[in-house]
């Protein structure tokens, strides 16, 4: 609500303000305010020109956008539009690729109907057994459940308005449950179990502060240390939201450290299960995961007010082979023939590891831009013999980060798919640093396997040009605001005041993802549960439903007897010793013992001996 | 899968019980890899009998016997039979043998049990501390079969364990309820 207000007031007032001119009528604004703080103000420029009046808490706190750059200040987003302009020239000589963005509104209901194939409850839809489903339906929280329900009841109303048809009913699939939780700012009575232990250490924090700066009106939300924020993984984020909506009153987002990111920091606690990478798991838990985000998304942005945005895409052909232009998919699937297992597109891959070799240390890797004409024509020598010998040593630096930039744009579905674009740009809407991360978090979850993949590896490799910053001078702003283009660029959209706004949120989002990478690529602990539950129910709903009767499973209770006395006898195995069976091998059982190293991938590869 | 026999492979430590188990299944041990200490892997093979017929084994590759330790004694109670593994180059892993062939007799009770007793790593004969002879006589008096056996040779590891099979399943000896026969009278003729 709140938010939603003051998200249209950035766009009015922006419209009466040049960017150049902002920093300085923000620095009038909050003149009354010490030095060292005022700098740290300058980010909620657009909504401070209209509401300087009001000086809205809550109105501050949305614009307290993580830009902060004091000494590219006036320049910040020079590079931005630079690397724009490049980009323009470039595809002006290049064969611009048509990249359909389709925006219609789909049909009532249709909308709900697809989201709940998404998510893999087809089965609801259907109409035809809804157990499937069940085992992702039981695990779901009250907020999930409810979003779901809503859903679900849209795409009833609907369907019963165009046919008449008895559909199912919700109540037929949830059961007797309670009433659906509503989750949104106005139920703060539940006290937040989850960060309960983290409020007290907050309040102290703000009182010192206060006592610190007395005449300030805002030093409420404004620490000046750097903070660290624990993320809580054990629930949901769309749970523990009405908490951290609460402390949003006294606490800031986003404190500024003397010439370095204004991105706070946040940790992971290490769950006792130990943290799951992105990876880690088996496609098919990772395509549950994937249903669990989406439902969880929806539910986040649900309570949030927001909308998930979808752009819906027209199918445009694109090209089958080759390296530039050609989808990640069909990239992935041609060098997977060459190398089995690759997860990363090979050429991206080369390109990462010739600039790893011998541009981190170029001043303005990335940013300066290679000649034209070499790239095109190194394009060209790659597309016809990148696979045979292509000769790396004569690209130079500068036209190789060209070509990966290059490599990015031409992406047909883009690196960050064309689908969620729009919802990693509305990630900046979101209020506190702490939010932005949960919901870009949910969306990389979202996001198909090899796009996560290929980014990560440029996240990383970005990492590594920002740590020979000393040498090249590229910040993480620098690099943010140079790769922001490449990723964000939406063809044929113009309107400069939109375009600008986009542009920050754009280099924000890029900085965020490089410096939570680690994070990000981290599964939630509460999802990794999840998935444990539905398989546990799925693996229960199988027996029941081999429908044998007494006589049999009597039968087969004694063969497991007879099977397991042995086995069980020795009770005396060392602790930590685990036993893991695999019936299918020809090493059926090997008892294992486990110290602090021992990674799951370890007790695979003992079993390996067959393949080896 | 119905019923399968189960094969106890015991003997001192790193005599090469795994390594055996390993090459006789796969085929693919390499003399002198690094060795990982077994606490207690279960293999499931089918070996070809004399017969003809193929039947399924289930090795169970114990831990590593040491000085003090003893074969759990649940093994005994459940073994139809036993690979007993001593090194050449080590007195100390036959005396072992010699002391497990005494414990399965003695635990065994009225079941039948198949023994045979492998010598492993003959290919170091310069580092020979355990007699052929000797041990062969040995071996005739406690009436199993005795083979010198290389993990580098697979050939020497096949008869054996073809020998194993073929007498487990022999099909007097399969009969539900065993005749009560004089101790240590059952399992060995040659």
């Amino acid at each position: 609500m709140d938010i939603k207000e003051s998200g249209s007031v950035v766009l009015t007032a922006y419209h009466s303000y040049t960017p150049s001119r902002l920093p300085i009528m923000d620095q009038s604004c909050v003149a009354e305010l010490p030095a060292h703080l005022s700098s740290g103000r300058r980010k909620p420029r657009f909504g401070r020109m209209s509401s300087s009046a009001s000086r809205d808490v809550q109105c501050w706190q949305v614009f307290n956008r993580s830009i902060s750059q004091e000494s590219t200040e006036n320049s910040s987003m020079e590079d931005f539009w630079s690397e724009v302009r490049n980009i323009k020239e470039s595809s002006l000589n290049g064969q611009e690729e048509q990249n359909i963005v389709d925006v219609k509104t789909p049909d009532e209901g249709e909308l709900e109907a697809e989201w709940l194939q998404e998510v893999g409850l087809s089965t609801l839809v259907s109409g035809t057994g809804a157990e499937d489903g069940m085992a992702l339906l039981s695990t779901l929280t009250r907020a999930q459940a409810a979003a779901v329900q809503r859903r679900l009841d849209t795409y009833t109303q609907t369907t019963r308005k165009k046919s008449k048809q008895p559909v199912r009913d919700v109540r037929d699939i949830f059961g007797v449950t309670d009433p659906p939780a509503r989750i949104g700012f106005t139920v703060p009575e539940t006290p937040p179990t989850s960060n309960g232990v983290q409020q007290p250490k907050e309040q102290i924090r703000w009182k010192q502060t206060r006592v610190n700066n007395q005449n300030d009106k805002m030093e409420g939300q404004q620490g000046n240390a750097e903070i660290t924020e624990e993320l809580n993984w054990d629930i949901p984020y769309s749970e523990s939201l009405p908490a951290s909506h609460r402390e949003q009153r006294h606490r800031h987002s986003c404190t500024k450290r003397h010439g370095s990111t204004a991105l706070p920091k946040f940790t992971i606690c290490e769950d006792k299960l130990g943290l799951t990478r992105i990876g880690d798991l088996s496609h098919h838990d990772m395509k549950k995961i994937h249903n669990l985000t989406l439902i969880e998304i929806t539910t986040f942005f649900d309570a949030l007010g927001m909308e998930l945005k979808k752009n819906r895409i027209l199918r445009v052909k694109t090209r089958e082979s080759g390296l530039f232009g050609v989808p990640l998919t069909t990239l992935l699937e041609n060098d997977q023939k060459k190398v089995p297992g690759t997860k990363v597109p090979l050429i991206f891959q080369k390109l990462l590891l010739k600039l790893e070799h011998s541009g981190l240390e170029t001043e303005g890797i990335l940013r300066v831009p290679g000649s034209a004409s070499r790239v095109k024509s190194l394009r060209q020598e790659l597309e016809a013999k990148f696979h045979e010998n292509f000769d790396w040593d004569q690209v130079r630096q500068n036209d190789a980060a060209c070509l990966l930039k290059m490599f990015i744009r031409e992406l047909p579905n883009s690196l960050l798919t064309m689908e969620y674009l729009p919802a990693f740009s509305a990630v900046q809407n979101l209020s506190q640093p702490k939010l932005q991360l949960q919901a870009l978090h949910l969306l990389i979850m979202l996001l198909p396997d090899p796009n996560r993949d290929t980014i990560k590896a440029f996240l990383e490799f970005l990492c590594k040009v920002i740590a020979n910053e000393a040498k090249n001078r590229m910040s993480l702003w620098n690099v943010s605001m140079i790769v922001a283009p490449n990723l964000f660029m939406c063809k044929g959209k113009s309107g400069n005041q939109q375009e600008a706004e986009a542009a920050t949120n754009a280099a924000n989002i890029v900085q965020q993802l490089i410096k939570y990478q680690d994070i990000l690529w981290t599964i939630p602990s509460f999802m990794i549960s999840q998935v444990r539950k539905m398989n546990e129910s799925e693996n229960s709903g199988n027996r029941k439903h081999l429908g044998l009767d007494k006589s049999m499973k009597k039968i087969l209770r004694m063969i497991n007897m007879e099977w397991e006395r042995p086995e069980r006898a020795e009770l005396d195995i060392p602790e930590g010793v685990i036993r893991v069976y695999s019936t299918q091998l020809s090493k059926v059982s090997m008892a294992i013992q486990l110290d602090t190293e021992t990674k799951a991938s370890d007790i695979l590869s003992r079993f390996q001996y067959e393949n080896r | 899968m119905g019923k399968s026999c189960k094969v106890v492979v015991c003997g001192l430590a790193s005599v090469g019980k795994t390594a055996i188990l390993e090459q006789l299944l796969y085929g693919n041990h390499s003399v002198g890899s690094e060795t990982n200490e077994t606490l207690e892997d279960i293999y499931v093979g089918s070996v070809e009998t004399d017969r003809g017929v193929r039947e399924q084994v289930r090795f169970y590759d114990t831990r590593g016997l040491r000085e003090g330790s003893e074969l759990p004694k649940h093994y005994y109670s459940f073994a139809d039979g036993f690979v007993l593994v001593y090194s050449i180059d080590s007195r100390e892993s036959f005396k072992r043998v010699e002391a497990l062939k005494k414990e399965i007799d003695r635990s065994r009770d009225k079941k039948e049990v198949t023994i045979v007793v492998l010598g492993n790593k003959c290919d170091l004969q310069e580092q020979r501390r355990v007699d052929q002879e000797v041990a062969q006589h040995w071996a005739k008096t406690e009436k199993v079969k005795l083979w010198e056996s290389s993990v580098a040779e697979r050939k020497t590891l096949i008869e054996p364990f073809v020998h194993l099979a073929s007498k487990m399943t022999q099909p007097q000896s399969k009969s539900t309820f065993p005749l009560s026969r004089k101790k240590g009278s059952g399992s060995i003729d040659t």
